[in-house]
């Protein structure tokens, strides 16, 4: 009998609740990547004659190197170019070499230029997305920001076979 | 005599349908009455800010809460339900709610001020169950004073704007962003508001 009781005065109280309004609202969120790399130009030492000797791409120059990181403002990366330290012909069976040596540089700053790029010694270094002396003023339309990582160097061409002579520079980015 | 008396209103206590308590509920005969619920800034949503893969947590207090207005008879206590999905998914693609690398964890808060102004200082935090959010006020806050007079019948020429006031609810909540994949993630809060 008790139970019955219950169940009575549950349906009684369900009925006198008379919801009269509702809204709605939709909940939207953009998740943006954590951080994002692009080869903006590849380094071009253009075509060569044997026996040229050095030939330099240098911090700069049109045709040097152009990677693009783009990361929310407070990044902290750390930047390590893994470069061969000779470019080897395409077809396997030619066994020259063109000795090649790299550098990298970067410029954080709100209007990247090669002009005002720092090198990193040993081509590794940790970089910060944007200066930390001007952080504090950053912009809400500021928070993404790109880094532009410039790559330059020599080649050293001797009196080798004639081809195309490749190699592959590798950027690694590490990052929390 | 006084036993068949008692077992006489007993046999009448049950085999009468009208089980009536010591409360007055004047939700039953409030249909006459109407509540406005409305959104204060239709424009804007819960604004997360930008976010990015593996964030973690991300709040927004009460002072950044979605606002909606509750316009009621002031003496009638309203019931508020506030219930959120508990997965926002990416595109609102459902197969992601069993998918961690497409669907971001959202946690429900709410709260409510009902002394007749906008006021975050004076609100009254919801109490949470899952991802609903629930309390029951009077529209205007009536303090330790008793409960006011019965409302006053709808009559012709009435005007509901005489025993109206306005209550305030307070949306917000938090994020918990993990690896999942980039783009739009979308989620549902319904608000539901009925007299008692």
């Amino acid at each position: 009998m008790t139970k019955r009781i219950l169940i009575l005065l549950i349906v009684i109280i369900s009925s006198s609740r008379i919801v009269l309004v509702a809204q709605f609202l939709n909940l939207q969120i953009r998740v943006e990547p954590e951080l994002s790399a692009s080869v903006e130009q590849n380094l071009d030492f253009g075509d060569l004659i044997t026996g040229t000797g050095q030939s330099f791409v240098n911090l700069g120059d049109v045709n040097m190197g152009i990677f693009n990181i783009r990361a929310y403002y407070t990044q902290n990366i750390f930047v390590t170019l893994e470069a061969p330290s000779a470019l080897i012909h395409q077809n396997p069976a030619i066994t020259d070499e063109i000795p090649i040596s790299l550098s990298i540089a970067y410029d954080n700053s709100n209007l990247p230029s090669a002009g005002n790029a720092i090198i990193l010694s040993n081509n590794e270094g940790l970089v910060a997305l944007y200066p930390q002396s001007e952080i504090n003023n950053i912009q809400n339309n500021q928070v993404w920001q790109n880094l532009e990582l410039y790559v330059f160097g020599f080649i050293e061409v001797g009196y080798i076979s004639d081809g195309n002579y490749i190699g592959q520079v590798v950027l690694n980015v590490d990052y929390d | 005599m006084n036993k068949l008396l008692a077992n006489i209103l007993i046999i009448s206590f049950f085999c009468c349908a009208q089980v009536v308590g010591q409360e007055i509920d004047f939700g039953s005969y409030s249909s006459s009455y109407s509540v406005t619920l409305s959104d204060l800034s239709p424009s804007s949503d819960l604004d997360f800010g930008t976010v990015i893969q593996n964030e973690g947590v991300n709040t927004l207090t009460i002072n950044d809460a979605k606002i909606l207005s509750i316009e009621g008879v002031r003496y009638l206590d309203v019931i508020v339900d506030v219930t959120a999905d508990s997965y926002l998914l990416k595109d609102g693609n459902p197969t992601c709610s069993s998918d961690p690398s497409c669907r971001i964890a959202f946690t429900i808060q709410s709260a409510y001020a009902n002394k007749g102004q906008n006021n975050i200082g004076q609100a009254i935090i919801m109490n949470v169950i899952g991802q609903t959010a629930s309390a029951q006020f009077p529209v205007k806050y009536r303090g330790n004073a008793p409960p006011g007079p019965p409302p006053t019948p709808v009559y012709v020429g009435y005007n509901p704007a005489l025993f109206n006031e306005t209550a305030y609810v307070y949306v917000y909540g938090s994020i918990n962003v993990g690896n999942v994949d980039v783009g739009s993630y979308e989620g549902d809060i319904t608000i539901t508001v009925s007299y008692d």
